[in-house]
């Protein structure tokens, strides 16, 4: 190495900021494209943190949230294009919140997520009021929730 | 019991008039003829020695077909051995009162049955043989462990929908994690390749946890769908089962038009089908699948069969297998598999039944399913949405 000279061009520190692109691994490409915004709604702050963080690598844009007051809240700022809520929480129900953020939010769509027996008893009640909300199982696998939230809504 | 095939009996009243004097033994000999219960004499050799008419209604012999034939043909092979007891009894003199047992019909069906033995003396009060008096009890057992059954299914259901919650929320937070984890190794690294075979696994015990867990029956909305599709859907989850048992798949596919079903109550019918035919052949064998357009009581519709070449099920147990809780497989058993399966194809409106042969070299259990194209008439709970999206 010691013969060996570079070129003797001496790097001088810009007097401005430079922005190189950070390349994410497919996300960013998808963002640019559909950037879908997510709201991610269960008591169960683990399982929102990781569905949230599960469609973030994937490409969308997600929020969480724990309670359905604080995922109307967090609405009204997101915007979120879906809506994913788990069905059985304490002091609103899944249900109760989609009614609500229906009205706030007629143009996006709304995935229902449970993992209890029982609940097709207020999805069938939401229905005969004239709400159609999709339900999913849990566990569902991230793969399947992801390509159930790229397809074009049902409604 | 059928009365209208009773023969006719002797009329005590007209010999009255014939002799002059009623002979008792007429009267006995009118009730033991119209009697409901089996009436059955045999000496102490087992030997048949008198057959009333309930007895051809209960056993499927005539008189004359049992008469001076050995009692043990009317027994099990595996409880021929209570003959000996039995005639050991009535030569000490004792009664055998109610004993609960099986017997076979002519055609082999098992029956339950109550039996009352008594021993017959003679003048000198020497025994000589016995008089067994049996009921046909299966309708009774029957509705029993219906009973039990409902109760059972009750707890069953309640259990189910605790536990599902308890399940289903740390299994959702443990295959996002592992799926994390795996997306944020490095491909190709050790860890990367314990991630995905964790990943199979979880969704082993998802699928699991779905299926038992009842979670199917509130899934899924119905879909206009093909029913080959479904069933690629379900091999494709017990594929490695099937290739590690040595199960060869023959599939003959002929059903080109969609049909209107829940894909998620459909999966589980067959889905359970097929873990039964896995199950059936621990040895390996072949699974056919069949799928055709087929002409159905309700008009036309899909048939799917489901054929294995395992050691097929018995006659008796047969007859039991759509029954929740009735199970061939021991502890593996859940005893549910079918029962959903039918629960679920009647919900459609469709039918399924099953046969099996049990004989060496040509053994196996078919399953066929009909589902109408035409979805259920709007009368049932659950059916009107059916309808609804239908049209």
């Amino acid at each position: 190495m010691t013969g060996h000279h570079f070129p003797s061009l001496s790097y001088v520190e810009p007097d401005y900021p430079v922005f190189l692109p950070v390349l994410q691994p497919d996300s960013s490409r998808r963002r640019a494209e559909a950037a879908l915004r997510v709201l991610v709604v269960d008591d169960d702050m683990r399982i929102a943190d990781t569905i949230a963080e599960v469609l973030q690598q994937a490409g969308f844009e997600a929020q969480a949230a724990y309670t359905g007051d604080s995922a109307l809240q967090a609405a009204a700022s997101f915007r979120p294009d879906c809506l994913l809520s788990d069905v059985l929480m304490p002091s609103m129900n899944g249900v109760e919140l989609a009614v609500t953020f229906r009205e706030q939010h007629p143009t996006a769509r709304i995935v229902l997520i449970s993992g209890q027996v029982g609940i097709s008893e207020i999805i069938e009640d939401a229905e005969r009021r004239g709400l159609h909300f999709q339900l999913l199982a849990k566990p569902v696998h991230p793969r399947i929730l992801i390509e159930e939230l790229r397809k074009p809504s049902e409604r | 019991m059928d009365q209208g095939s009773r023969r006719p009996s002797p009329d005590p009243a007209n010999q009255t008039v014939v002799h002059g004097a009623v002979d008792p033994r007429f009267h006995l000999a009118a009730i033991v003829d119209n009697a409901d219960d089996a009436i059955i004499s045999k000496d102490l050799n087992g030997v048949v020695r008198t057959w009333n008419d309930a007895a051809r209604r209960t056993f499927g012999f005539t008189a004359e077909e049992m008469i001076g034939q050995p009692i043990l043909k009317l027994i099990p092979p595996e409880l021929q051995h209570e003959e000996a007891i039995i005639l050991g009894k009535i030569r000490a003199g004792q009664r055998i009162e109610h004993y609960e047992t099986l017997r076979l019909r002519k055609s082999g069906e098992r029956i339950q049955i109550a039996v009352t033995i008594s021993p017959i003396r003679d003048d000198t009060g020497r025994i000589v043989g016995a008089s067994k008096i049996a009921r046909d009890i299966s309708d009774r057992k029957r509705m029993e462990r219906l009973l039990v059954e409902a109760e059972k299914l009750a707890a069953n259901g309640r259990m189910a929908a605790s536990i599902a919650h308890e399940i289903n929320n740390p299994l959702e937070s443990l295959m996002n994690l592992i799926y994390l984890a795996r997306q944020n190794s490095p491909v190709g690294s050790k860890a990367h390749g314990y991630l995905v075979t964790a990943e199979d696994e979880l969704e082993r015990v998802s699928h699991i946890a779905r299926q038992t867990l009842g979670y199917y029956r509130d899934t899924g909305s119905p879909a206009s769908l093909y029913v080959h599709d479904l069933l690629d859907n379900v091999l494709t989850v017990y594929r490695s089962k099937l290739t590690s048992n040595s199960i060869s798949i023959d599939m003959r596919l002929d059903d080109p038009q969609k049909i209107l079903l829940s894909k998620g109550e459909m999966l589980q019918v067959f889905s359970n089908i097929v873990a039964n035919a896995i199950d059936a052949m621990p040895r390996g064998g072949v699974l056919t699948i069949c799928t055709s357009v087929a002409d159905g009581p309700r008009g036309k519709g899909i048939e799917v069969v489901l054929r294995d070449t395992g050691a097929g099920i018995r006659q008796d147990q047969l007859e039991r297998v759509f029954e929740p809780f009735f199970t061939t497989k021991g502890e593996v058993g859940t005893g549910i598999g079918l029962w959903v399966a039918r629960e679920l194809v009647n919900k459609r409106g469709g039918s399924i039944s099953i046969s099996s042969n049990t004989q060496q070299g040509a053994s196996g259990t078919q399953v066929t399913i009909f589902l109408p194209f035409d979805t259920p008439a709007p009368d049932g709970d659950g059916f009107n949405k059916l309808r609804t999206e239908a049209s």
